[in-house]
């Protein structure tokens, strides 16, 4: 078990404690280290909320949710903060940078959360920032940003901290094509970077076509894409 | 159509943000409710003074009064001369009814029944015909003695009872009733023979009273005796109400401030309410809804719940004034007049001014809010940080209009007037323009603080750039914290600086060892008089361990400005270091050699009276007398102005050789007991009642007096703390239900619920630490202009100013405190929200 990075068992989950019919029914799912991994399915489906939980955003109802080994269903709040400051990062679709700070100070928040040195700080957003092609706007707020930017600045916020797994919901959801294919294109460098292991939902085929594998959601449960898309699609 | 579409949108978006709705209402509820309480707990002393004095008077339209009272057989020729006037002989004294202060009036019931003042009760009366008339009913008893009968409720009171009245034992013979209920309670009605020797006053009646008509008034005028003055009942009353005015002032003042904090709170609860729609607005205004159709809604939407809040305030208001009554008739009866107070009065005037205040003052401070909303232009409206950049571009403004405001309150408090109303116009316009200044001062000392202390840590940086970075919020929080927190210090240092003034006053005062007053003391500090041989005198002066006796009595002159308390001094050699002067002559030789009089600095300030100016005086002997004023001498004991009079001048004019108290100053060294003793002893061969006491137990008398007459100040001020509190827990808990999104940002990346609320903490410390700092300046401003502008107009008062060590610490712990307090429910609901949820929130 040593090698996988997510490993989901029997995992039953309701939106409330009111609601009969469950999100998520008796799923299981294993994810290798280092590997891509996309979720489709339709809206309402459980994509997210899988990933919310994986991501220790959301508690587990039933069945079990290890990350790198660490059971998250017997986790108290301290441990679920410690693992996503530690080994998981997140990137949303409509990005939820904080906009009352700087391009740099959104970037600089993991690792000041994590109480990383100033000097270690600096360097890595100055890398960051380089790398994600904003280094020219390290001083701008976020809704002076284009969306494709605001993207660039959250997934340079995810990966700051050196995640192990990085979660991403719809990361190109709010982009045109062109845009969406660029911020892919980013978050597959990083990725490889430092051997990330990557948790993708998306609608677009084309965004899947990126993963190692593709997993379908529907009526909450999981079974294996057929087809492996690498076309064009929308984004 | 459009608007109720629009309004169904802003009652649902409040619906969905039920707590700020409630804390919006809250400030308006408290606003309205401490100022409703001021008016209506001043209009009810106003009124129960208008309807005791119509018990008292009953019909009288005018009386005849004497500077030392009309001695018994001139005023009973006088009643025989003019036997076609319906006249009667009143006696009154304020006298200890088992313990509670009451008005005991003497009557002679032959001549009461056209006066009406009084209906005996049929019921209970010992005299058991109902068809009496009150004064008839009067004399059948022996020793009778009547209770009105709300008193007789009140305290459980029964016909027989045994009552406790001034130390002795009597028993109630009869209940009376006046046209007004309310208007008797504190009444006791005896026979005037009675009163005269409950009172100490054998031998004189206090005023005739007359039912006269304007023209037969005028003529008996001018045919009265020289030491006998005619007044219009009226014209008492007035000068009565017009004491009590500048504290009632001074009670509206403070509660408009709260009113003024309620303001700031109000004001920033509907910019929020503003500012989280402004998508919405903007929507709206993307649908063709005009910039005026939304600036009409803002408002209406402030008019509704200032309507439904003002309402509740007004309830509220009545339920504060029946606490904030007891204190405000112990303070008149402390400083002014006795009066029974016990119901509250409503006046739809009153409630209708209250409803009026809140709802103006919620419109007012709602009307930028408004504009925002409004005036934004839509695409601009979405963006958040236009919203602050706005406010960025705005702050620098709103300080130069403050820094105007406040030139022109320094301006108006000192021009050199009277006036009272412009002196509080002065003090509202400094704490606006200081309030208006406060949001670009905490910018600035945040920014210094942030920049000085966040490299030490990355909260700290995080807290404090967010504080600067929502100053649409957080200026206003701070300002209305800084406000309140500066009106509690301001009023601190005023009270302060007067007690420490009215001590040292004491110190000065009570320059005898021990004093006697005659008569047991009555409640009111007053005592009544006493007749002594010179023999008496002389042996209290020789006994042992007695080294020097003064003598005095309290008698009201009238002068040609108004009647005043007079002390009557047969000074010793110790005497003048009981006086300070104002201006520094040769007063007391003057005061011991000449005719002339002292007379206190409200009194001098008041009449614009200085050493060397002539008062004319109404004497027994000689009539209109002119005085000269033989100095100006400090004087807290009355706001009305009060003299001191040479006994031997006063002998030259009037013929009442009575005593009221005695000073003893005792030879240095010796033990005070033994004298007290030896004292006693002598006062026993006397069959007069005396109370003697030594200078401390009188020195700390008058300081719990003192601290009674401020109990109601301390009301306000905690209740405008209150509105500030709100205000402070609103700001808090809006900017962290707006940033709740955030918050979910910094825990999903990693931030613990520990560092998010030490986050919220520490932004709630830095705004305590903030409106503490920006608070001194502006409480030291309130106190120096209470001082030396609002009390010496209102009381005519003057007073060194005291900075005590431990105010400054104090402030800024109450402003912390509040600040800290404040945080709690924010920071504690910051970790119990559904991550997800707030990640999902647009």
């Amino acid at each position: 078990m040593a090698h996988l990075a997510v490993d989901v068992t029997g995992l039953t989950h309701h939106y409330n404690t009111t609601s009969t019919q469950p999100i998520l029914k008796d799923l299981s799912l294993t994810l290798d280290k280092g590997q891509t991994l996309a979720l489709i399915g339709a809206s309402g489906s459980g994509k997210s909320t899988l990933l919310n939980i994986i991501g220790g955003l959301e508690p587990v109802q039933q069945g079990s949710v290890s990350v790198f080994s660490k059971p998250l269903q017997s986790a108290d709040d301290a441990a679920l903060t410690q693992l996503r400051r530690n080994t998981i990062g997140i990137v949303y679709q409509s990005f939820n940078l904080i906009p009352t700070l700087s391009v740099t100070d959104n970037i600089k928040l993991p690792m000041a959360l994590d109480g990383v040195a100033r000097d270690e700080q600096r360097t890595r957003i100055e890398q960051l920032l380089e790398k994600i092609g904003l280094d020219h706007r390290s001083n701008a707020f976020p809704d002076a940003l284009s969306g494709g930017e605001q993207q660039r600045v959250a997934i340079a916020r995810a990966v700051v901290h050196r995640p192990a797994l990085l979660l991403a919901d719809e990361p190109t959801g709010n982009l045109d094509a062109t845009t969406g294919q660029q911020v892919m294109h980013l978050l597959q460098d990083l990725v490889a970077e430092h051997n990330t292991t990557l948790l993708m939902v998306t609608h677009s085929s084309t965004v899947a076509g990126y993963a190692d594998r593709v997993l379908t959601m529907s009526d909450g449960t999981l079974k294996e894409h057929s087809e492996h898309a690498s076309s064009a699609n929308t984004w | 159509m459009v608007a109720a579409l629009l309004f169904k949108s802003s009652w649902r978006f409040h619906r969905q943000h039920p707590l700020q709705l409630v804390l919006s209402l809250a400030g308006i509820i408290l606003g309205v409710g401490i100022v409703t309480s001021v008016l209506i707990t001043n209009h009810s002393a106003v009124r129960a003074f208008s309807l005791s004095s119509e018990a008292l008077y009953g019909k009288a339209t005018h009386q005849i009064v004497a500077a030392n009272g009309l001695p018994d057989e001139a005023a009973a020729a006088f009643i025989k001369t003019h036997s076609r006037l319906v006249i009667a002989p009143v006696i009154e004294s304020d006298v200890a009814l088992n313990g509670e202060l009451a008005t005991l009036i003497g009557l002679d019931p032959f001549r009461e029944a056209q006066f009406a003042r009084l209906q005996p009760n049929a019921h209970q009366n010992a005299s058991d015909n109902s068809a009496e008339s009150g004064s008839a009913a009067l004399l059948n008893s022996n020793y009778p003695l009547w209770a009105s009968e709300a008193t007789a409720q009140r305290m459980d009171l029964t016909v027989g009872d045994t009552v406790d009245l001034n130390g002795t034992e009597a028993t109630l013979t009869g209940l009376f009733s006046t046209a007004s209920r309310a208007a008797s309670d504190g009444l006791l009605v005896t026979d005037i023979s009675v009163a005269q020797t409950l009172g100490n006053k054998l031998g004189s009646v206090d005023r005739l009273e007359l039912i006269l008509d304007d023209e037969v008034a005028t003529t008996l005028a001018s045919t009265l005796p020289a030491q006998w003055r005619l007044q219009a009942t009226t014209q008492r009353q007035s000068t009565m109400k017009a004491m009590t005015r500048g504290f009632q002032i001074n009670l509206t003042a403070m509660s408009l401030l709260a009113l003024l904090v309620g303001m700031f709170l109000i004001h920033n609860t509907m910019t929020f309410a503003v500012l989280q729609r402004r998508e919405v607005f903007a929507t709206k205004r993307l649908v063709g809804i005009s910039t005026r159709g939304l600036f009409s809604i803002v408002i209406a939407e402030a008019f509704v719940f200032s309507a439904v809040a003002s309402i509740v305030g007004l309830i509220a208001g009545i339920f504060i004034a029946g606490k904030l009554l007891a204190l405000t008739t112990q303070t008149i009866n402390d400083l002014y007049f006795v009066l029974h107070v016990q119901q509250i009065h409503l006046s739809p005037w009153v409630l209708l001014t209250g409803l009026v205040l809140g709802i103006g003052s919620s419109i007012l401070a709602t009307i930028l809010a408004a504009r925002e909303a409004a005036s934004d232009s839509a695409a601009n409206a979405r963006r958040r940080s236009a919203i602050e950049e706005k406010t960025a571009t705005v702050l620098p403004w709103l300080m130069y209009v403050g820094l105007a405001c406040l030139l022109i309150g320094a301006a108006l408090a000192w021009i050199p007037s009277q006036s009272l109303m412009l002196g509080f116009a002065a003090l509202m316009i400094v704490f606006v323009g200081y309030g208006l200044s406060i949001p670009w001062l905490s910018q600035r000392l945040l920014d210094l603080t942030r920049h000085t202390l966040g490299g030490f840590s990355v909260l700290l940086l995080l807290a404090l750039g967010s504080l600067t970075d929502n100053m649409s919020r957080t200026g206003l929080a701070i300002a209305a914290l800084t406000v309140a927190v500066a009106a509690t210090l301001g009023v601190d240092l005023m009270t302060g600086s007067f007690r420490h003034s009215v001590d040292t006053w004491l110190q000065q005062t009570l320059q005898s060892d021990l004093y006697i007053t005659f008569g047991d003391t009555d409640g009111t500090g007053r005592s009544r008089a006493s007749e002594f041989d010179d023999t008496w005198l002389t042996e209290l002066e020789t006994l042992a361990a007695v080294e020097e006796i003064s003598t005095g009595i309290l008698v009201e002159l009238v002068t040609n400005f108004d009647t005043f308390d007079t002390l009557v001094l047969q000074p010793s050699a110790g005497s003048e270091q009981s006086y300070e002067w104002i201006d520094e002559n040769d007063s007391w030789n003057t005061f011991l050699t000449t005719t002339s009089v002292m007379v206190s600095e409200p009194m001098a300030n008041k009449y614009q009276l200085s050493t060397g100016s002539d008062i004319t005086l109404f004497t027994e002997t000689e009539g209109d007398v002119v005085f000269k004023v033989a100095g100006v001498y400090r004087d807290y004991g009355s706001s009305h102005g009060r003299m001191v009079m040479n006994r031997s001048t006063y002998d030259d004019f009037w013929s009442n050789p009575r005593i009221g108290s005695i000073g003893i100053n005792v030879t240095p060294g010796a033990e005070l007991q033994p004298v007290i003793d030896r004292v006693r002893h002598h006062l026993a061969s006397t069959d007069v009642a005396a109370r003697v006491r030594d200078n401390i137990s009188i020195h700390r008398e008058s300081l719990d007096i003192f601290d009674r007459t401020f109990a109601v100040t301390r009301v306000l001020r905690w209740l405008t703390m209150g509105v500030a509190f709100i205000g402070i827990f609103s700001a808090l808990l809006a900017m962290h239900l707006e940033r709740a999104r955030d918050f979910a940002v910094m825990r999903a990346s990693g931030g613990s619920r520990i560092q998010l609320r030490s986050m919220i903490m520490l932004q709630s410390i830095a705004m305590g630490i903030t409106a503490g700092l920006l608070a001194i300046p502006l409480g030291w401003m309130m106190s120096e202009m209470l001082i030396h502008i609002i009390n010496v107009r209102s009381f005519g008062w003057s007073m060194n100013a005291i900075l005590p060590r431990r105010a400054i610490p104090e402030t800024l712990a109450l402003a912390l405190g509040s600040a800290a307090l404040a945080c709690v429910y924010p920071a504690w609901r910051l970790g119990r929200h559904s991550l997800v949820d707030d990640l999902r929130t647009e």
